[in-house]
């Protein structure tokens, strides 16, 4: 199994480990996944989110590859910006969700770590001579820092490096002539950074969070965070074969480029007709539903949940689920078969939780 | 290493019990609730009812999992931990104590032979 450079860390700190993906992870930390979350909701935590496929593209060619292959407006997203988007390929399949980022001569994309071999190859079989494609995930790390005191603790940590730094914007800083790329994005609903550095740099970063009472979090807490949040995740809300607009996904199919190998198939009247729809839902009763419980309105089965967890945040069980179009009406309540048992469920508006806006 | 205290008795699925005269107090050791994690639901049978030794009692469920409970001794069932329902969490924090679930009055004596003691439990996790 492949280990990040913060393996050691995780055993240190007797993490529970579990195999994510191929990667060696921690779910959670002695404190707990609950725990853990309400210290994001509330202060400062940590993830450990090397595993993520870190990669650049480069080269005389790269923007027009970046067009050709991703349905952004890519005039929209100018130098020190990030934008959250799609990977599909020549026969409309999703291969994967992304955080691309534009620099000055190049961009940077941060995909799945269960999609990192498939992206590649596939970006590779479409790029020309003018197009450099460097797989950066082995050469760093990379941490996710979430929750409200984030952005004062790591301004304090940086000279006040990021001060001016605007939501889905990044830069390079340095700290004790580090250089760190910094951005500030996430996937918990929370405010804070995801920063990436070289492996020299990770014992001193880790070493400064906790030094700071940022808390080390694991993936159990961050799968949590995301659902209350009403984030996609691959595999999940998001798969091979999924409609973009089903998924709520719509916003992110701005191209209006030719160059785009998708143009046709992002323009089409086909795309608009999908049947089903991406829907919260909060459990009013005891039990949490799991991925693959189907989802029943009165007796006839409407769906299947894709995730499902507890939220304390809200103190009920909650559950993303993909549901036919036409009962997917908020307030109403549909039933979920969890094992041998029926669940209540509420149609809820997505996300479960918004962070407050200071 | 986890925790097994050795005045307690053990079944192989993880419950531990507490014997006093024909009172049994059963809960789930300290190694089963490390492995499931943060427990959010604990649901068990209901008062009064009659359980063969190993009849399922109820389930437990954490963020990650849900686990069968299995009665360790036969018995009637004649108290359940009320405390739990709000506060799960002593599962986790006090599962000797603080987190007992269940507790029944013993029909057949002769299941305790069937248990494992302290360093019988210690040795199968």
């Amino acid at each position: 199994m492949s280990k990040t450079v913060f393996y050691e860390k995780h055993l240190e700190q007797n993490a529970k480990m579990v195999d994510f993906a191929g990667w060696d992870m921690p779910i959670s930390y002695p404190l707990g996944i609950i725990k853990e979350a309400n210290i994001v909701r509330n202060s400062s935590g940590f993830f450990d989110v090397s595993h993520m496929g870190r990669v650049e593209i480069k080269g005389k060619g790269a923007e027009k590859f970046i067009d050709k292959i991703l349905p952004i407006n890519i005039n929209s997203l100018k130098v020190g910006s990030a934008k959250y988007t799609l990977l599909i390929n020549e026969n409309n399949e999703i291969l994967d969700d992304l955080i691309i980022y534009r620099f000055s001569n190049y961009f940077l994309l941060i995909i799945n770590a269960s999609n990192t071999d498939e992206d590649l190859n596939w970006m590779q079989s479409f790029k020309d001579k003018e197009v450099e494609i460097n797989n950066i995930t082995s050469e760093t790390g990379m941490l996710a820092i979430q929750g409200p005191d984030v952005i004062k603790i790591f301004n304090s940590l940086s000279n006040n490096a990021i001060k001016d730094l605007g939501r889905y914007k990044f830069k390079n800083i340095s700290i004790e002539k580090n250089n760190i790329f910094v951005a500030r994005t996430g996937y918990t609903g929370e405010d804070g950074v995801e920063i990436i550095f070289n492996l020299e740099f990770a014992n001193k970063i880790w070493e400064l969070l906790t030094n700071n009472n940022v808390t080390p979090c694991g993936l159990g807490s961050r799968d949590l965070l995301r659902i209350e949040a009403g984030l996609h995740l691959y595999g999940h809300e998001i798969t091979k074969n999924s409609n973009p607009i089903d998924i709520g996904l719509k916003r992110l199919l701005e191209s209006e480029s030719s160059n785009y190998i998708n143009n046709n198939y992002i323009h089409s009247e086909n795309i608009k007709k999908g049947l089903i729809s991406m829907t919260g839902l909060l459990v009013t009763d005891r039990g949490i539903p799991r991925e693959g419980n189907e989802i029943y309105f009165k007796n006839s089965i409407i769906g299947k949940v894709t995730s499902g967890t507890h939220s304390t945040t809200l103190n009920h069980s909650i559950a993303i689920g993909m549901i036919k179009k036409d009962f997917n009406i908020v307030n109403n309540t549909v039933r979920i078969k969890v094992r041998e048992k029926f669940l209540n469920a509420i149609i809820t508006k997505l996300p479960f939780y918004r962070r407050s806006k200071k | 290493m986890s925790e097994i205290p050795n005045n307690l008795k053990y079944s192989k699925d993880h419950e531990w019990v507490n014997i006093e005269d024909n009172i049994a107090t059963i809960g789930i050791t300290l190694h089963a609730a490390e492995s499931l994690g943060d427990i959010v639901y604990i649901d068990v049978s209901s008062l009064n009812q009659e359980l063969n030794q190993f009849d399922k009692f109820g389930e437990i469920e954490s963020v990650k999992a849900v686990s069968d409970l299995f009665i360790p001794v036969s018995g009637k069932v004649i108290e359940i931990n009320q405390d739990l329902e709000g506060n799960p969490e002593y599962v986790n924090d006090d599962c000797y104590e603080k987190g007992w679930i269940i507790k029944v009055e013993i029909t057949n004596s002769n299941d305790l032979s069937s248990l494992l003691d302290s360093s019988e439990y210690e040795k199968i996790i």
